[in-house]
């Protein structure tokens, strides 16, 4: 599983913090989607009639929006998967509660900043769980065919080919495969990416580039 | 040495060798996650020569070629996806393969361009007819834009009379790469030489199709065994070292 990116929002659809771990130009931004996650609420409570009614997860495309509701606030978790962070919704919810219960029975009139600090508590608890695709990016948001690897040139064809046998791999893995220099390779892996053929991810401490199958 | 049939739709590596009924058609690694290994057949004791070469046959059944008449992209990709790790799976024991060949289609099928895709050297074989030579610059023209592979030309069944001549040789080999850069223009193709054919093989081949038709035990005939002195058998031997870029013994 890949964290995209976690919003916190409290129940008006006001983001008390958003933290991305990509491009932003990729993932909706947290107003936006602060007030489209509070429209989804009230339309479904509309037509199910169930006042308790919670909603868990959203898939939109290649995205995966899971939701845990704490009360006064919602934990939201973007990832690439449709199976629910169910741990880790509850780690950052009751981290989130730990640190700041007495900012959230503070009316409307709360200046926002105090949540500040609570960024770097998420990207710790991120980082330790090795859930961050550190390419930057929501690639890859293409799969290969063979007429895509066809029409390739014949330096990125053969990082890709080498990147296909392998599965997945290192810089290292990948240049030793394809027989082309670590230079050559990181060239071809940089413009695979941008294309959107590829992504990195970190595995273990290394830096591991992989394609969609 | 490694020989895989990915002719998918016209299978004829089959003709040559006898399979184990308990070998799996290479299809079955291609498509279907059947162990490499399940699929394919060390036959130099058939051959009786030194050392190894397995084979990987395909499947010649209609069902088989029906499926792959009908394969599309995804498909393809899997078996492109399979087929890059046929080379590295050979390296290591008990293979240990120094080169691997892959038979594939005439014309451009998914499996000719995975073909062409993963391999080093693409061997062209044409033989002197109008819509052979056509077809196939047109088709490497086509398919050798994108391709880092080398490629070559070889002429098959030309009659053995007409390369004795020398004259007449070079003058056909001038105009042979003189119509293939023209329709190829800045690629890599080089036309290496020709391969001889005289009545003799011909009655050969035709009395061994005789033998099929009459259901008696037949096989195709490896001409570099059982007839090595013939011209066939040495301009191929000859061609080797070009064809494998180096020196081949």
């Amino acid at each position: 599983m890949i964290v995209y990116a976690i919003y916190i929002i409290d129940e008006g659809g006001r983001p008390l913090v958003s933290q991305y771990f990509q491009s932003s130009d990729d993932i909706p931004n947290e107003v936006l989607f602060g007030a489209l996650f509070t429209a989804f609420k009230d339309l479904a409570a509309d037509v199910t009639t169930q006042k308790s009614w919670e909603m868990k997860s959203i898939g939109i495309e290649r995205l995966f929006y899971h939701t845990k509701s704490f009360g006064p606030f919602n934990v939201v978790i973007v990832t690439n998967t449709p199976k629910s962070p169910e741990n880790l919704l509850q780690t950052i919810g009751l981290r989130f509660m730990k640190e700041h219960h007495k900012e959230l029975v503070i009316d409307f009139l709360v200046d926002l900043r105090i949540f500040d600090s609570f960024k770097e508590i998420i990207q710790n608890i991120v980082k330790e769980e090795n859930l961050v695709d550190e390419s930057g990016q929501l690639k890859p948001t293409k799969r290969f065919s063979v007429g895509g690897i066809f029409d390739l040139s014949s330096e990125l064809q053969s990082t890709a080919l080498a990147l296909i046998a392998l599965e997945e791999g290192t810089l290292e893995a990948i240049s030793e495969e394809s027989g082309n220099s670590q230079l050559e390779t990181v060239n071809s892996l940089n413009i695979l990416q941008k294309m959107g053929y590829i992504g990195r991810k970190k595995k273990e401490g290394k830096q591991i580039f992989f394609y969609s199958a | 040495m490694c020989l895989l049939d990915t002719d998918f739709h016209g299978p004829s590596i089959i003709t040559f060798f006898k399979k184990n009924s308990s070998t799996k058609w290479l299809n079955d690694y291609l498509l279907h996650d059947e162990p490499l290994d399940n699929c394919l057949e060390e036959i130099s004791s058939q051959l009786e020569t030194s050392g190894k070469l397995f084979v990987g046959f395909a499947d010649p059944s209609a069902s088989a070629i029906e499926t792959n008449i009908r394969i599309n992209e995804k498909m393809s990709f899997i078996m492109l996806k399979n087929l890059m790790k046929v080379g590295k799976h050979l390296e290591h024991p008990p293979y240990e393969v120094s080169y691997l060949i892959l038979d594939s289609s005439p014309g451009t099928t998914y499996g000719t361009v995975n073909a062409m895709i993963t391999t080093q050297t693409s061997l062209f074989i044409v033989k002197l007819s109008n819509a052979d030579l056509l077809g196939t610059s047109q088709m490497i023209t086509g398919l050798n834009k994108q391709l880092k592979s080398r490629s070559l030309i070889l002429a098959n069944l030309i009659p053995k009379s007409v390369i004795k001549d020398p004259a007449i040789i070079s003058q056909i080999q001038s105009l042979i790469e003189e119509k293939f850069t023209q329709d190829i223009q800045d690629k890599y193709v080089d036309f290496i030489g020709w391969i001889p054919i005289d009545e003799s093989l011909i009655q050969t081949e035709f009395l061994e199709a005789v033998k099929t038709l009459q259901n008696k035990d037949s096989s195709r005939l490896i001409y570099t065994l059982i007839q090595p002195d013939h011209p066939f058998s040495t301009t191929l031997v000859k061609l080797i070292p070009i064809i494998f870029g180096e020196n081949v013994q």
